[in-house]
């Protein structure tokens, strides 16, 4: 579905001794299946941005449409599009409460009207995609490891079928095991649905490695929209606000201005933004200088 | 779905010498103020009541529409008060309506008890908007300490009031993010009967209670690894200490409190 955010502006606590501006002007569109990462300081307004897509919060001004249909209508339309949009929130293994994980999992499609024996098919394709299956599907989420029980709270949210998928800092707090998990989690669900995808994330190297499109919030304003390596070109302005640029991209602008290689003449591009990339043109340099 | 905006405590921000005077006097003085009201029984004590809380409302800054909302649980109370003691009091009939019978006494003691509630309320809330709740609980702490030599564990008791209320808003933000993320669930906490409501909450509960455990092992485990082992030889970041202007509210206070008390038994009013 398409996804269109107009002039989105958010006042907390109107009118009381704490306002604040917590978004400002916001404007963007995304279409069917695109893949959009979010970045921005802490406190820039991501959290705020989501919540306001499936009409969590509503906007102080401005409007979010769905397929074209405002999210905060009053119609049954308007409720129906807003239970496509799957939303993942920071740290959602602390919403996990029944006795097994396939009762989990189960809570969201029933919610939609779904049977017993549905909820549990498409609990189990969604608990399959995250990579959570066998005996565990029957174990108590409490007695899972951190990473698996994000896993869990995520696939919660996939089997509710969405088309707009909202992942909320999923990598936040794991060990490197659980982040790779996830990040596998993610990619699998891009491959297997055609979902649309919005990722708040503070890593850069994951963004660069998955997203089609960055968009960059500093305080509540949009600051930045673009492809990754159109983004990451503007290092110097990312670092400004306090975010960083991919590591790899941060090892090929260090090599591109390393006094040895301008001495033998050589020449390489520090565009590129994974590691992937960076390896093609260090090999290309090998190539030339062969 | 507002739970953000419930203040508890609400405590109300701003630079005064209502807000800067030590708990301590702060807390006596409002239990001061409270007993005198019980003593006043004429219009014109009352107007000096009101005059001195007025004047502490007006100096504190604190909007009054701000302590006027601590009315609003109580208001039916208030009037229900106000009913029975017009009806039900005996004396100089004035005006009867089938069995309800308006007396003079009885205008008088529904207006007393009118102005006397809210009062209460305006005085007791003018303690905890000008007084952060933890400056609250150690001036309970320090008012406690004496009955210490009789068993009270003064300092423990107002550790966990302390702990609580600072709890109070995590606990929010938390039952607040769980309710956000059970509702792109699906979860609906709002329709249905009483029994379908209840079951609704079990999402929300039972994810809370885990978090609460949670956060109290957390503090325990942080508290302990300090070396906090209770109140014994503890000593204060912020000591609380009694200034001139402590000195002036308990004159004003204890003048206050003189001419109420003389006017009641000389009945000089």
């Amino acid at each position: 579905m398409q996804l269109k955010v107009e002039k989105l502006t958010h006042i907390y606590s109107e009118g009381l001794p704490f306002e604040s501006l917590a978004m400002t002007d916001v404007s963007f569109t995304m279409e069917q299946g695109e893949f959009a990462a979010l970045i921005g300081h802490t406190g820039s307004g991501k959290s705020t941005l989501i919540q306001h897509i499936n009409g969590l919060l509503k906007p102080t001004s401005g409007h979010v449409y769905l397929d074209g249909v405002d999210v905060n209508e009053k119609s049954p339309e308007a409720r129906a599009l807003r239970r496509r949009i799957g939303l993942v929130f920071q740290y959602p293994e602390y919403q996990l409460f029944e006795e097994t994980v396939l009762k989990d999992v189960c809570f969201g499609p029933k919610n939609l009207g779904l049977s017993e024996e549905e909820a549990e098919e498409v609990s189990r394709e969604a608990l399959a995609l995250v990579g959570i299956t066998g005996e565990k599907l029957e174990r108590s989420p409490f007695n899972l490891s951190g990473g698996e029980k994000r896993r869990v709270a995520i696939a919660g949210v996939l089997a509710m079928d969405p088309e707009l998928l909202i992942l909320d800092e999923p990598t936040a707090g794991l060990d490197p095991r659980g982040h790779a998990e996830i990040l596998d989690a993610v990619r699998r669900i891009r491959e297997k649905k055609n979902m649309s995808i919005i990722m708040v994330s503070h890593n850069m190297d994951d963004v660069a490695s998955l997203a089609d499109r960055v968009l960059v919030l500093e305080d509540g304003r949009l600051i930045m929209d673009g492809s990754p390596r159109e983004i990451f070109a503007r290092g110097e302005e990312l670092r400004a606000i306090g975010l960083e640029i991919p590591s790899a991209k941060d090892f090929m602008e260090k090599l591109a201005k390393m006094p040895a290689l301008k001495e033998k003449g050589l020449e390489i591009d520090d565009g590129a933004i994974t590691i992937d990339e960076a390896q093609e043109e260090i090999l290309k340099l090998f190539g030339s200088k062969a | 779905m507002a739970i953000k905006d419930i203040t508890l405590g609400q405590y109300y921000p701003a630079e005064s010498p209502v807000h800067r005077l030590d708990p301590r006097t702060k807390i006596v003085g409002t239990v001061v103020y409270m007993v005198s009201l019980f003593c006043v029984n004429s219009f014109s004590a009352f107007a000096l009541s009101i005059l001195l809380l007025g004047t502490v409302i007006a100096v504190s800054k604190v909007p009054l529409r701000f302590i006027a909302k601590g009315l609003k649980p109580v208001l039916i109370l208030i009037i229900l008060t106000m009913l029975i003691n017009l009806f039900l009091t005996p004396g100089e009939l004035l005006l009867s309506l089938g069995p309800l019978k308006v007396t003079e006494e009885g205008i008088y003691r529904a207006a007393f008890m009118a102005l006397r509630l809210v009062l209460l309320i305006f005085g007791s809330s003018m303690l905890t908007l000008t007084t952060k709740p933890i400056q609250l609980t150690d001036g309970m702490e320090a008012l406690m300490k004496p009955f210490e030599k009789i068993g009270l564990p003064a300092h423990e008791l107002a550790m966990m009031m302390t702990i609580a209320l600072r709890f109070i808003p995590t606990l929010m933000d938390e039952t607040d993010k769980i309710m956000k993320a059970q509702t792109a669930r699906g979860a609906d906490f709002e329709s249905g009967n009483f029994k379908e409501k209840a079951k609704a909450l079990v999402p929300l509960l039972v994810p809370l209670f885990v978090s609460a455990f949670r956060i109290a092992g957390d503090l325990a485990m942080a508290m302990e690894a300090r070396c906090y082992r209770g109140g014994e030889g503890r000593t204060r970041m912020n000591p609380m200490r009694y200034s001139g202007r402590d000195g002036a509210a308990a004159l004003i206070l204890a003048l206050y409190l003189a001419v109420i008390i003389f006017s009641r038994t000389l009945g000089l009013f």
